[in-house]
């Protein structure tokens, strides 16, 4: 009895906020005058999509989750009124878009799984191609380095090849890269605040 | 014929630019506009008048990058984009137009000139867009917040082509009646 208070006690808000939410969209479907069957199904396969799928996106803030979930069922609801198969099919895609199997992937220097020892700058150069600092510090580099410095990062930070693959374009050895990289991954860190 | 040399033919031209143009392919692009205009033919033959040809259009596409360019699956979202921006021009020439071939030839000149014109800031777009997809902590705006944006556009493009499709295939009444119809006030679709 005890473990079942301590478990309510920790679970109670989720259960109160996810009861609610559920009701309220259900609710939402009556603003289409949406049959009930529909939004049974929508939200039924939205969910099992989900829990296969795994890894779900949430918000922290509850207004956020709210509001949010809301607007997206209420989409799905309008796509349910004209055809309730797409309706379905759209939410299985909607559910896997906002998990982290949607992520992108890219293949970066070393297996997935493991990080390189630069992988927050390879990531920082990946997905913010067009931020000031970072093209203030191409820049530079082009600037005031040798081309070596250049080719090093154009070839293992933007365009992600391997140490191997990089010294073989550039007819070196992955060892002496390894000063060059640390002093190009020294210049992101610092031009880019990471 | 003349449907593939006005309407198929230009669409796939269209799309291969858009996807050159944003992702800056530079391979196989000769390979990439005959699968899309295979798909979209094939798709036409079948489903014609169907939201399910945009639909497996937009699928195709994605899988055909995909195969070729190992394309993520973000690029739905670029795919459709190059969707709401055809069907918006679609609608603009359609119903500002009274004349269907002027209509037409507007539309597919509209088509090619927005996207070689904006091909430097669809690009810009693209690779903004990628940079929030993922999580980042030091991003203004998050990335599931962005990935709800983008479902929920998503979902009312598809509700637009289903409606646009009930559109141009019924008989009778207005594009009002129409519209009110698909949610249930009507009895009929002719509106009565």
């Amino acid at each position: 009895m005890n473990m079942f208070k301590a478990w309510l006690d920790k679970w109670w808000r989720s259960i109160v906020f996810n009861v609610a939410e559920i009701a309220i969209i259900f609710l939402l479907g009556s603003l289409l005058d949406l049959e009930y069957s529909y939004r049974i199904y929508v939200m039924a396969t939205w969910t099992a999509a989900r829990l296969l799928i795994g890894k779900p996106k949430h918000y922290k803030a509850w207004q956020k989750c709210l509001i949010w979930t809301a607007l997206l069922f209420l989409s799905l609801f309008v796509i349910a009124k004209a055809e309730f198969l797409l309706s379905i099919v759209a939410s299985a895609f909607c559910a896997f878009i906002l998990s982290n199997r949607a992520d992108i992937n890219e293949v970066f220097m070393w297996k997935p799984k493991g990080e390189s020892k630069y992988q927050k700058e390879i990531e920082y150069v990946k997905y913010n191609p067009i931020s000031a600092d970072l093209i203030s510090f191409e820049d530079r580099l082009k600037r005031d380095n040798d081309n070596l410095s250049v080719m090093c990062y154009e070839y293992i930070f933007k365009q992600g090849k391997s140490w191997q693959e990089a010294a073989n374009d550039l007819d070196t050895e992955t060892y002496k890269l390894a000063p060059i990289v640390e002093k190009v991954a020294f210049g992101i860190r610092l031009s880019c605040k990471i | 014929m003349e449907s593939v040399l006005f309407g198929l033919l230009p669409e796939s031209i269209y799309f291969t630019l858009f996807l050159v143009f944003a992702k800056g392919i530079k391979t196989k692009r000769i390979l990439l506009f005959s699968l899309i205009f295979a798909a979209n033919i094939l798709f036409s033959a079948f489903l014609s008048y169907s939201v399910w040809y945009h639909v497996c259009l937009l699928a195709t596409i994605y899988l055909i990058i995909k195969i070729l360019y190992k394309a993520q699956i973000i690029d739905v979202f670029l795919i459709s984009l190059s969707f709401i921006i055809l069907t918006i021009l679609g609608v603009v020439c359609y119903f500002l137009i009274s004349n269907y071939t002027v209509a037409l030839i507007i539309n597919r000149a509209l088509m090619f000139a927005v996207v070689v014109g904006l091909k430097n800031k669809i690009k810009n777009i693209y690779l903004l867009y990628r940079s929030v997809w993922n999580r980042n902590d030091n991003a203004k705006v998050k990335s599931i917040t962005v990935r709800n944006i983008s479902v929920i556009l998503l979902n009312i493009l598809l509700v637009a082509i289903v409606i646009g499709m009930a559109f141009f295939t019924t008989k009778s009444g207005g594009v009002n009646n129409m519209i009110w119809s698909f949610f249930g006030f009507c009895d009929t679709k002719d509106g009565e």
